[in-house]
């Protein structure tokens, strides 16, 4: 597919300090610098250079001294934190000087402690961030900057919208932990009932139905499920992301209701290039580009799923597993239950929907290096362990994930043979990252109630209006 | 055998009368019984609810939650593996003992500072008295998550981080329990103490020995309500507590939702279901207490 990089992509972001403290929901600045040693000059792969495989570490060779190294990072299950406990103890074998303390918390509260830690100035060597925070930790100068210890290799063979999200003016502020851009999962068993074409079973990241096609599928199957007595199975299933429900979470998932319908191959100065950057090139408009023409038919799009009953105005858990919702959007995660715990119903998958373009997001967790960290080479060269080849087999093994990495997706069977796995392939390399600002939290803490709003039957135009505002008002303090 | 029967009849007729005086029951007092168990079922149907659930594996808990089913209450299948899992693969049992800790320090703590306190802000007279109550009555109105960040680094500054004690430390002085105690320790008749000082009792001995006894109700509900907050505490630990092994419970239950991609949702229900009975099971051994500490304490 022929892309061209979005005005958020290239990006200039200029913000002070200041702005980034005012905040408020963004993470607060650290004052520290980076180390001062003089890095080593060959970029590429390290065999034999250092005491274990440093994967894309291009940093000194790392210190003899005592010290010890802090992670934070999300909980997993007990067997996903085991290759990453082993990935520990093998680091260890190979530097005993440095000693690991990990530090898991829950998922939703990996944001709220980061903010903590870097206001107090203690933080983790290594923080699990995520990549549409990329401008906050580039700005508040939270993170290191990755390039100087990383491979170039290696930064080039992350799916490059992964990459492109976690870079900011050519500096990348984290690495992507895993892939999890969003297709279409079906169940063929609502659709054989009702009667309905399934999507199209296709590899190709461009060629899923449209989101009239799609709309038009589900109202053939509600209204056939609710003549025949059926009020529990909707068309879509209630939204599993961030605070579920409608208005769950724009970066992940509704966003693409108004980005497909805008086109990064349009002028600039066009709508509809305009809809799918989201805001300005300087990361702090969104009057014209959350509110424009395009962006509220994609919303009424999303607005004629609850109007008409085709998905729940409320929140109904694991609506799509529980076989009560002809479709949902997921990544492999769903594809991964299903086959190792039996799928309680016939699936498939399809690809994104299209509006002027295929549309997934591609927010991905990713971990970052704290600036203030006392050891910048040797949590960098501890990231690039636990990012290496054999410790990313054994935890995608694990997981189930898709690599964030091309050339691990590429060695796996299953992603040249089976239609799901490349069809996921596809996707990471053809997904969108969320339009980059410093303000990235008040833009989607601002979206998402006006989401909620839409889905719950408000003017489509003047609530976008108003979102836009808010905005721009919201981001004023990062100018 | 005349006499019998005409003994028997009247017997006979009073208890029949008395039965017929008892089955018309005060509307009022009818309202209210069923107004109560309305509200006791309101309460207890989701701990009962989540206690059921627990009894389901995951898959079964996705399968049978919605649409709504005699199902989604009761387990098809009952299982105790989420049980199973819980203690073996999550070490449920380290994490009850560390919040069973965590809960216990506070709770002796709070006994022993909100006693005191109260008892000069009750019953000693020294200058600034009123002024300095007034700002301890303060405190109670700044919420956890305005100091959360110099209070880690002052508790962080300690060395404290990832300790027992860094979990209750912060709250050894309650607002709340000096002021309970202060409003209990004030009933006592001022009498009381002038007799023990005639008979040569110094302040600490007619603090132990006559006050102390005569706020067991109060005390009760301090304990009661310090070991439901410091039980249900969440944020702090999460803060304070980065040793995995050392967390509480809730804070490691609240990691077996955060992926919703892959659930836990039995090992989840089974860890709720066991965190709430400790709660239940005091509240309702405690509940007379507390509700007499409330009394005699003059909060009402």
């Amino acid at each position: 597919m022929n892309r061209t990089p979005s005005t958020a992509r290239s990006g200039t972001f200029i913000a002070s300090r200041r702005s980034v403290l005012l905040g408020g929901a963004s993470l607060i600045a650290a004052v520290a610098a980076p180390g001062s040693r003089v890095l080593a000059a060959s970029p590429g792969s390290n065999p034999g250079k250092y005491k274990a495989d440093l994967g894309g570490y291009i940093g000194p060779k790392l210190s003899d001294a005592p010290m010890t190294l802090r992670v934070l990072r999300q909980e997993f299950s007990p067997e996903i934190n085991a290759p990453i406990r082993a990935a520990y103890t093998a680091f260890k074998e190979a530097y005993p000087n440095i000693t690991i303390e990990e530090e898991r918390i829950p998922y939703g509260d990996l944001a709220k402690k980061v903010q903590l830690y870097v206001a107090s100035g203690s933080a983790p060597d290594i923080m699990m961030g995520s990549t549409e925070l990329a401008p906050v930790y580039s700005a508040g100068k939270i993170a290191v900057p990755l390039n100087d210890y990383f491979s170039q290799d290696f930064i080039q063979d992350i799916y490059a919208p992964l990459r492109e999200s976690a870079t900011i003016d050519g500096k990348v502020m984290c690495l992507a932990w895993e892939s999890n851009s969003s297709f279409l999962y079906f169940n063929r068993d609502i659709f054989k009932r009702a009667g309905v074409a399934t999507p199209p079973e296709v590899i190709e990241m461009e060629g899923g139905w449209t989101a009239d096609q799609y709309i038009n599928a589900l109202r053939a199957i509600t209204e056939k499920a609710r003549k025949s007595g059926d009020q529990a199975t909707f068309g879509l299933a209630s939204s599993r992301f961030g605070n579920r429900g409608p208005g769950s979470n724009y970066s992940q998932l509704e966003s693409m209701w108004v980005r497909m319908m805008g086109d990064p191959r349009a002028p600039k100065d066009s709508t509809a290039y305009k809809t799918f950057a989201g805001i300005s090139e300087n990361g702090q408009i969104a009057t014209g580009y959350l509110d424009t023409p395009e962006a509220i038919k994609g919303m009424t799009n999303y607005q004629t799923l609850f109007k008409e009953d085709l998905s729940p105005k409320g929140i109904v858990a694991d609506q799509y597993k529980g076989g009560v919702a002809a479709t949902d959007f997921s990544s492999m995660a769903f594809a991964n239950t299903f086959r190792s715990q039996g799928a309680p119903f016939d699936w498939g998958v399809s690809p994104p929907l299209r509006g002027a373009i295929g549309f997934a997001s591609n927010v991905a967790d990713a971990p970052f290096i704290y600036s203030g960290s006392p050891h910048i080479p040797e949590a960098a060269a501890l990231l690039a362990f636990l990012l290496n080849d054999t410790n990313r087999r054994a935890f995608y093994a694990a997981r189930g994930s898709m690599p964030s990495r091309q050339s691990l997706t590429n060695e796996m069977p299953e992603y040249k043979s089976d239609p799901v796995n490349m069809l996921a392939a596809n996707v990471a390399a053809g997904a969108y990252g969320p339009p980059k600002s410093v303000g990235w939290l008040d833009y989607v803490n601002a979206v998402n109630p006006a989401v909620k709003d839409i889905a719950l039957g408000v003017d489509v135009a003047d609530r976008l209006h108003t979102a836009a505002r808010q905005v721009d008002r919201l981001l004023v303090k990062y100018r | 055998m005349s006499e019998n029967v005409d003994t028997d009849l009247p017997v006979a007729a009073i208890q029949s009368s008395a039965l017929s005086k008892r089955a018309p029951r005060d509307p009022v007092s009818l309202i209210g019984t069923i107004s109560l168990s309305l509200i006791a079922f309101a309460f207890a149907f989701p701990i009962a609810w989540a206690a059921l659930t627990s009894l389901k594996s995951t898959s079964s808990v996705i399968a049978t939650r919605y649409p709504l089913t005699v199902w989604s209450f009761f387990p098809p299948h009952p299982t105790l593996e989420n049980y199973v899992f819980l203690f073996n693969e999550l070490k449920l049992g380290r994490h009850l003992l560390n919040t069973a800790i965590a809960s216990s320090g506070q709770v002796l703590l709070v006994v022993i500072t909100s006693t005191l306190a109260g008892y000069a802000f009750a019953r000693l007279r020294f200058p600034g008295r009123e002024g300095l109550f007034a700002l301890t009555l303060l405190t109670a109105f700044i919420p956890l998550e305005v100091i959360l960040v110099p209070l880690y680094q002052v508790v962080s500054g300690m060395g404290l981080t990832s300790t027992y004690a860094a979990l209750f430390l912060p709250f050894a002085a309650q607002p709340f329990g000096i002021y309970l105690m202060r409003q209990s320790f004030r009933q006592i008749p001022p009498e009381l103490d002038d007799a023990a000082r005639v008979d040569g009792a110094g302040t600490w001995r007619i603090f132990w020995r006559i006050a102390m006894p005569n706020v067991r109700p109060a005390l009760a509900t301090l304990v009661l309500i310090q070991f439901i907050w410091s039980w249900n505490a969440y944020l702090w630990p999460l803060v304070i507590m980065q040793d995995p092994d050392k967390q509480i419970v809730q804070v490691m239950l609240a990691g077996l939702k955060g992926s919703p991609n892959y659930s836990l949702d039995g090992p989840l229900f089974a860890g709720l279901t066991f965190v709430t009975v400790p709660l239940v099971v005091m509240a309702i051994l405690l509940q007379r207490y507390y509700v007499r500490g409330l009394m005699t304490s003059g909060i009402r």
